[in-house]
């Protein structure tokens, strides 16, 4: 009988050790994250009906997997919004704080009234050399901001690299783990450490890519995005990322590799198939996805809202109107309009009817070959007709161009070298040319109307802007190289003086020009938060400055609110989580107590089951 | 919280860092008075705002302008009231018509009137901040020249002096009878005839007179002539009429009257027949002409070169006589620039002058408040002092005294014309723009308050609230301070021995 509640007390001894040993481990990980916070079950020891003792089960986790998986999405949905967030308050703070000198708006003020002030004494030389210096601020602040936006979009490229970087890392440590556990959990065993750091293994590429994880019956894992491509089943992945050393804004991704020149994520599997990710749309949340949403969308979207700007604020100031004159020949009406003038991107604008249909269409001048077509959206103009015409064979070459695009209903030719004459059929009257117009981009700085090329294109020579499409698109990136025409930097004059004639106190060209950014409304190219391509901003430069501003304002500002809004939830999650998952000090106190008690109680049996057995010996 | 656990990532450590954030953000908004210091912390607020920035910029930028105008116009208008005021004080000096010469050729009065003259270049080329005010749109061009080259020439150019000389020679003639002639076709009849002049000298508007044993003839011809028939000797008091215009626009009459006795001026002796009187008639014809000449017709004269010499733009050059003075009949259609001192040296073109300075003064407000000198009403100032100073008197010539007086009234009058454009009018144009701008920097003034008062209400942040969110900020953050410490040491650790 003693003997046998000595075992018994041993065994509760046993218990109560390991029972500390487990207390004291829980204890010491309370800080730790990453743990989970372990517990022993005690099972009675039985020989028959005859208790001998008491027994630990091997460690248990405490864990809500349910909640688990809510948490790792949440948690995917929160990098996304935080790191998007981060990227757009750092954009937004680019225009400037609110009511700075140095914000865009306020140096675009100050430029208009530096005009105002040329308006006011055209003749002083201090008037002339303020709205250079304005303009010259002006044109540096928007190349600094698409400088800066093209720095943000080569850190996002580099978080990119990161981050692939540490998910690789992540999925080889996920592999070596899981290894071990497929090793530790034959026979029943229960590798509760381990299966902890495959969470945080987990844990870690669930910031970065949105996953699902599915638990196999020999308890390893797969894992898989949430767009269904394998991350990892026994062998992991190899994601490579070709990352770029440097950023423009003609820079774009695109899913044919020759054309692309950002990087792209390229997962390779364990048999040797490689997809781009990016092509397949593998990211939809996670740190990842937020980088390249950032990279390819939101930094882009805001660098071509400030080439709109750039382009807006030249060409408001450059352009000058050439007006169709009317002419006949026989019974066929129409138009013939001087084309001398005509710059690569300048457009002709002409109103028809053909047949039923009356349809307005643009006819820009584009020498390269390569260019052509011309996509319709070449032009802001939502509701016209764009064609590509090279202008470099002469007006002759041109005309009959346009002859074979616009078709036999029409007469197009070039009675004198520059005049380009657009004709309707004459009797059978199946087509009308109701009107023919062009906007030609003034290069000249006398000139002969008030149109002044005050900024120009300083990547290019002549510096002129004219939103050409020779090799690539003069618009994407002009904000990077938008400058005062040095021409106009060397002759201030010309800000007063349209032709030599010009009286030096003649405020009529200041006065033009000031009008032309704050009176005169353009069409603006349709981005992002300004504007759809059916229906383009139309606005004055100066209130397309602020609409940019305010709208890049207020998805910062959206960013910001999403973001706080998951970490509402996630909080709320990881607080859930928390309460079943991580150690309670007190309770691990309480326990520790019980156990204790349990372990005097045990020793005074032993020391009561010896005293008897003394007792019994002496005797 | 039951208990912390870890307590660097707790959820609660967490809230008092935001808390901490929170309080940190709302300092700085009391240290800066600003809401936010990003677009997008603004909120709502970020269309008002930058569209108030805008205003308030687009009004300072108005404030700079409507600044320098108000300097420009109270200069113009001092300028310009000064000039009216010089004419009004040469018109009463002018009222004494009495020749008498300070120097044997010019009277104190003409010399005023250089003086005036200098003063009135020295207004009309002054220079504001840079800026001629009276040049037109070339605004760094002196509006005139100075007023010894206007008067005297400029090599190889020529000066009032000579147009004027030049132009009283044209009208005088050949034998001083002002470009007529007069011819006595029978013994009995005296003819006055106009001879192929052009423009220049006396022309006959009518004829009559009351005269017995005579007949007074007005063949309108062209050329016109007045014939005096005698048939018998008329009766004493009988009156013969011419009536002559002058080159300026302004007539005299002729006015001969028989007398039986010696004959003063403006009388004929009565001779014994038809053929002494009308020889009597004729002497007395010329002698009365001559003193016309002198006395009347080269004032107008002289009025009417200083106009043509000061009734220049980009299109209309000094006008000139062609060919010898005393036998010409038109003037020269050359380009007279080359040959002529142009008195007015800025912007001439035919545009209003308003027109040549426009300057917005707010969003849909443009003033215009360009000046020339050549404009009528201050050219007119200019010509007639110019005119006044120009000429020399000859002391000894006998009409001397009628020249001058007559030659002083008419200044007298064109200064005080009213017809057209004058000085006074421009200055109530002016007086326009002043208003305009003044009411334009009122509705500044409000629009900036009210824009002022929208950015405090949009970007500002109200002391009072901040201060009252701090304190309730501290409250909960000392609160949860001292809960966590609390509940980070209720922990049974601490009770265990």
């Amino acid at each position: 009988m003693s003997v046998s509640a000595l075992s018994s007390a041993i065994s509760g001894l046993r218990a109560s050790q390991a029972g500390m040993g487990l207390i004291a481990q829980n204890v010491a990980n309370a800080d730790n994250p990453n743990y989970t916070r372990k517990s022993l079950e005690s099972r009675t020891q039985a020989i028959g009906e005859r208790v001998v003792g008491v027994r630990s089960t091997t460690a248990q986790r405490s864990l809500d997997t349910l909640l688990q998986r809510t948490l790792r999405t949440e948690v995917a949905g929160g990098s996304y919004a935080d790191v998007r967030a981060r990227y757009m308050d750092r954009l937004d703070a680019l225009y400037g704080p609110p009511g700075s000198g140095s914000a865009l708006d306020a140096m675009f003020s100050a430029f208009t009234g530096a005009l105002q002030g040329l308006a006011t004494s055209p003749e002083s030389p201090t008037a002339r050399g303020r709205v250079l210096s304005e303009a010259n601020i002006l044109a540096q602040r928007i190349n600094g901001i698409s400088e800066d936006i093209q720095a943000l979009r080569l850190e996002t490229e580099q978080g990119i690299g990161d981050a692939v970087a540490r998910l690789n890392d992540a999925l080889q440590r996920l592999s070596s783990i899981d290894r071990q556990i497929i090793a530790n959990s034959g026979g029943g065993g229960n590798p509760v450490n381990l299966l902890d750091q495959r969470d945080a293994a987990i844990n870690e590429i669930a910031r970065l890519v949105d996953v699902r994880v599915d638990v196999n019956q020999d308890n390893s894992v797969a894992v898989f995005t949430r767009s269904g491509m394998l991350l990892y089943d026994r062998m992991p992945v190899v994601l490579e990322f070709d990352q770029r050393a440097s950023l423009t804004p003609n820079s774009v991704y695109d899913t044919n590799a020759a054309v692309r020149s950002v990087g792209t994520i390229m997962l390779r599997a364990p048999n040797g198939l490689a997809v781009d990710m990016l092509a397949q749309g593998a990211f939809r949340a996670g740190e990842i996805a937020g980088l390249v949403s950032l990279r390819d969308d939101v930094l882009p979207n805001a660098q071509r809202q400030l080439d709109e700007f750039a382009a807006g604020l030249a060409r408001s100031l450059s352009d000058r109107a050439v007006a169709g004159t009317a002419t006949t020949l026989g019974a066929q009406a129409g138009f013939s309009l001087d084309v001398t003038a005509l710059q690569p991107g300048d457009a002709i604008t002409l109103t028809i009817r053909d047949g039923a249909t009356a349809r307005t269409v643009s006819i820009v001048r584009v020498d390269d070959p390569t260019m052509l077509p011309l996509p319709q959206t070449a032009t802001a103009r939502p509701d016209d007709q764009v064609i590509g015409i090279s202008f470099a064979g002469g007006s002759a070459a041109a005309a009959a161009a346009i002859q074979t695009a616009l078709g036999a209903n029409f007469q197009v030719d070039s009675p004198v070298a520059g005049t380009i004459r657009f004709l309707d059929d004459g009797a059978p009257n199946l087509s009308d040319v109701t009107a023919a117009s062009a906007i030609v981009t003034e290069t000249s700085l006398a000139g002969t109307t008030a149109a002044l090329p005050i900024f120009g294109d300083i990547g290019r020579s002549p510096p002129i802007y004219s939103g050409s499409f020779e090799g690539r698109s003069q618009l994407v990136g002009f904000a990077q190289r938008i400058g005062v025409n040095p021409s106009l930097a060397a002759d201030p004059s010309r800000l007063v003086l349209i032709g030599n004639a010009t009286a030096v106190g003649d405020p009529t060209r200041p006065n033009a020009l000031l009008d032309r950014l704050t009176k005169s409304t353009r069409l603006f190219g349709a981005t992002d938060g300004l504007g759809s391509p059916s229906a383009p901003p139309s606005a004055t430069v100066a209130s397309f400055v602020q609409r940019m501003v305010a709208s890049q304002g207020q998805q910062a500002e959206t960013a910001k609110r999403l973001s706080e809004g998951q970490e509402v939830v996630v909080n709320g999650l990881q607080t859930r989580f928390d309460a079943s998952a991580r150690v309670n000090i007190d309770e691990e106190m309480a326990r520790l107590i019980e156990l204790q008690q349990t372990f005097q109680a045990s020793a005074r049996i032993i020391s009561t089951v010896d005293e008897m057995m003394r007792a019994l010996l002496q005797t | 919280m039951s208990s912390l656990g870890p307590l660097r990532s707790s959820v609660g450590i967490r809230e008092i860092i935001a808390m901490r954030g929170e309080l940190d953000r709302l300092q700085l908004q009391l240290a800066t008075g600003r809401r936010a210091e990003s677009f997008a912390d603004l909120g709502g607020g970020r269309s008002p705002s930058l569209n108030a920035r805008a205003k308030l910029a687009d009004i300072s930028a108005y404030g700079q302008t409507i600044d320098q105008l108000e300097v420009r116009l109270s200069v113009i208008q001092a300028s310009l009231g000064r000039i009216d005021k010089i004419a009004g004080e040469q018109r009463g000096e002018n009222l004494s018509t009495h020749f008498l010469p300070v120097d044997n050729s010019q009277t104190a009065q003409q010399k005023a009137a250089f003086q005036r003259l200098q003063e009135m270049i020295g207004l009309l080329n002054q220079d504001v901040d840079g800026r001629k005010l009276f040049s037109g749109r070339r605004t760094d061009t002196d509006a005139t020249v100075s007023a010894d080259i206007l008067l005297n020439g400029s090599p190889p150019r020529a000066g009032l002096r000579d147009v004027i000389v030049e132009r009283n020679r044209a009208d005088r003639g050949v034998d001083g009878l002002g470009r007529l002639a007069i011819t006595t076709p029978t013994a009995t009849r005296v003819t006055l005839d106009e001879t192929a002049s052009g423009p220049f000298g006396f022309k006959i508007t009518g004829a009559g007179g009351t005269i017995d044993n005579a007949t007074i003839t007005d063949a309108i011809g062209p050329p016109r002539s007045v014939a005096v028939d005698f048939t018998g000797v008329p009766s004493a008091g009988s009156t013969v009429r011419v009536t002559l215009a002058m080159p300026d626009g302004t007539s005299t009459t002729l006015s001969l009257r028989a007398t039986a006795g010696t004959p003063g001026s403006s009388e004929f002796a009565l001779g014994t027949d038809a053929t002494t009187t009308a020889t009597n008639f004729r002497t007395a014809l010329q002698t009365e002409v001559q003193r016309l000449v002198t006395g009347e017709l080269v004032p107008a004269s002289t009025m009417v070169a200083a106009d043509g010499f000061f009734t220049v733009d980009d299109t209309t050059f000094p006008r000139r006589v062609l060919g010898v003075p005393e036998t010409a009949t038109g003037f020269d259609p050359g380009d007279t620039r080359l040959t002529t001192v142009v008195w007015y040296t800025a912007d001439g073109g035919a545009d209003p002058a308003r027109a040549t300075s426009v300057t917005r003064i707010d969003t849909s407000v443009t003033v215009g408040y360009g000046l020339r000198a050549n404009e009528q009403g201050i050219r007119s100032v200019i010509a007639n002092l110019a005119a006044f100073a120009a000429v020399d008197f000859n002391p000894t010539d006998p009409n001397v005294q009628l020249s001058y007086a007559s030659l002083s009234l008419k200044v007298r009058d064109r200064l005080g014309d009213k017809s057209g454009q004058t000085v006074t009018a421009i200055q109530s144009e002016m007086v326009v723009v002043q208003q305009s701008l003044k009411s334009a920097e009122e509705r500044h003034t409000a629009s900036r308050s009210l824009l002022g008062n929208l950015l405090e209400d949009v970007e500002g942040v109200s002391k009072e609230e901040v201060a009252t969110r701090i304190l309730e900020l501290q409250t909960r953050l000392q609160a949860s301070y001292q809960t966590t410490a609390m509940l980070s040491r209720m922990s049974l650790v601490e009770f265990l021995r």
